[in-house]
């Protein structure tokens, strides 16, 4: 952790809220962009983002130094975006409808998105996505999407390894069916 | 295709991939793959599913979205420190005049609404000499009166506001039990008022708080006036007591005590209309500050006509922003 952040930390403990959001735009981008995979939906994205910087705030006195601040970040969103749904009604298991996944490509930024066909392949993905359940689809995107260990899964989201197991193979074998058509040669 | 693949193959097929599989049972899955063209089939089609969906993780938020979010988050930590700041302000207060809300611990309202009026008392210098005993209790006349010994006579609690007899511009305050004590004069009188303003934020009975607060509506508003309202808005239980402050106020000019008030009704008052009120205050009183506040409130409160308003508000505000905008890229 460079002195910047440090500092920033510090004097975000002492009170200082400017110093607080600094430490937010460093990070919330990286932050957001998980609560988009996951919620897969503005509105829900946004209140994950809101839940998970507010946890941050008013815990951030408890931050000891013992990793890195984006480390300690990541697990509160990602154990915020998985209990959100317990807690809220929104985020559901969504049938696919035909114009679904339109809205999504108009909030966020696709670097790619002058390639052919691409519009189409993020559709397709989007409604995929959401016909896992949001367990599922947690588990899936933390392991294949952002690349942690299942039993770094299991310990963010307080699950036993076979949990995390089970909604990985459900995830998976969903996927592997909706997305067929759209499979790499 | 892979419809000859039993459950279990699949799970270790899945996790294969996940490389969460024992050293044996992946050794034992990797000589099916040699064998098991099905197989080796699924588990081709699982790795390119999970390839696919790769493809949304370049996708990232846009700047505006982000830059909104960021906003309401900022608004919303505004908020959680404005409280951490209150609460540790008037636990401050608290401290230091512990000994004067000793003495009259038993009242109503909550300790901090009684050490505001304490404070209030203290700051003005009216905290002097009443004569007590046997002699007639009249403070007619008197210049200053001590209200901690009136308080503690116990005179107060059975108070009742008398209007009948008097002209609009008088007031006559009666004792049921203690017949020694009659006031009478003009609601602008000092002694008066300081009653009215104990009545208001201290008496058991809803009515004598109502008509201590219709009494102060009548006074010539001052600072000391405007804090015992703003202490009521935030203390009152009772909703038309409470809401009739809040119309007191509305006609106040504006101070940074007034504006934090109405920021805190409209984040925790339960009634809508004490929190369209703080709007139609805060709307007087139009600053870019309250745009973090207002954005919270225009999507998150539970009544539509406090959202309207708060929207219509943000609105109002955002124009002059856009504006300028247009100014520059013109």
């Amino acid at each position: 952790m460079d002195k910047t952040t440090r500092d920033l930390i510090i004097k975000a403990q002492t009170g200082d809220t400017e110093s607080f959001h600094k430490i937010v735009s460093i990070y919330d981008t990286r932050i957001m962009t998980l609560t988009l995979q996951i919620a897969q939906n503005k509105e829900d994205a946004e209140d994950i983002y809101q839940e998970t910087f507010v946890k941050v705030y008013k815990n951030i006195s408890k931050f000891r130094f013992e990793s890195d601040i984006y480390t300690w970040i990541y697990r509160i969103a990602a154990n915020t975006a998985y209990n959100y749904k317990r807690k809220h009604s929104k985020m559901t298991i969504v049938e696919p409808k035909e114009d679904s996944g339109h809205d999504f490509l108009d909030w966020v930024y696709d670097p790619q998105s002058n390639k052919d066909n691409r519009e189409e392949l993020i559709i397709a993905i989007n409604q995929s996505l959401l016909t896992l359940s949001h367990q599922q689809r947690t588990v899936f995107i933390l392991k294949h999407l952002q690349q942690l260990k299942i039993k770094d899964i299991a310990n963010i989201l307080d699950l036993s390894d076979g949990t995390v197991k089970k909604y990985l193979f459900r995830a998976m074998e969903k996927l592997r069916v909706s997305l067929k058509e759209y499979h790499y040669a | 295709m892979p419809n000859n693949i039993s459950e279990q193959q699949k799970k270790q097929a899945a996790l294969y991939i996940c490389n969460a599989l024992s050293i044996t049972s992946k050794r034992k899955l990797e000589q099916g793959l040699k064998t098991n063209s099905e197989l080796r089939y699924y588990v081709d089609e699982l790795k390119s599913s999970i390839e696919t969906t790769k493809e949304i993780s370049t996708l990232g938020p846009s700047e505006e979205f982000l830059q909104g979010s960021r906003n309401l988050l900022r608004g919303k930590i505004q908020i959680l420190s404005g409280k951490e700041t209150t609460s540790s302000i008037l636990s401050t207060i608290f401290d230091k005049i512990k000994n004067e809300v000793i003495s009259i611990a038993k009242t109503r309202q909550p300790v901090w609404a009684v050490a505001t009026y304490v404070i209030i008392g203290l700051i003005a210098g009216r905290l002097l000499f009443l004569p007590i005993g046997d002699q007639p209790i009249d403070i007619s006349g008197q210049e200053k009166v001590d209200m901690n010994k009136l308080i503690q006579s116990g005179v107060l609690s059975d108070l009742q506001i008398d209007q009948s007899t008097l002209s609009p511009s008088s007031i006559k305050l009666v004792s049921h039990t203690d017949n020694r004590f009659n006031v009478s004069g003009n609601v602008n009188d000092k002694n008066i008022r300081q009653i009215l303003y104990y009545l208001l934020l201290n008496d058991d009975d809803i009515d004598n708080r109502y008509q201590a607060g219709k009494q102060i509506r009548r006074i010539t508003p001052d600072g000391e006036s405007r804090m015992v309202l703003i202490s009521s808005i935030l203390s009152e239980t009772d909703q038309s007591v409470k809401l009739q402050s809040m119309e007191t106020l509305s006609r106040y000019q504006s101070s940074p005590d007034l504006i934090n008030a109405c920021k805190r009704i409209l984040l925790d008052d339960h009634n809508f209309e004490m929190r369209l009120e703080s709007l139609n205050i805060l709307e007087k009183n139009k600053s870019i500050d309250l745009i973090p506040l207002l954005e919270v409130v225009s999507k998150m409160d539970d009544n539509s006509k406090v959202r309207v308003k708060a929207r219509e508000l943000l609105i109002d505000l955002q124009k002059p922003v856009s504006i300028e905008n247009n100014e520059v890229t013109q």
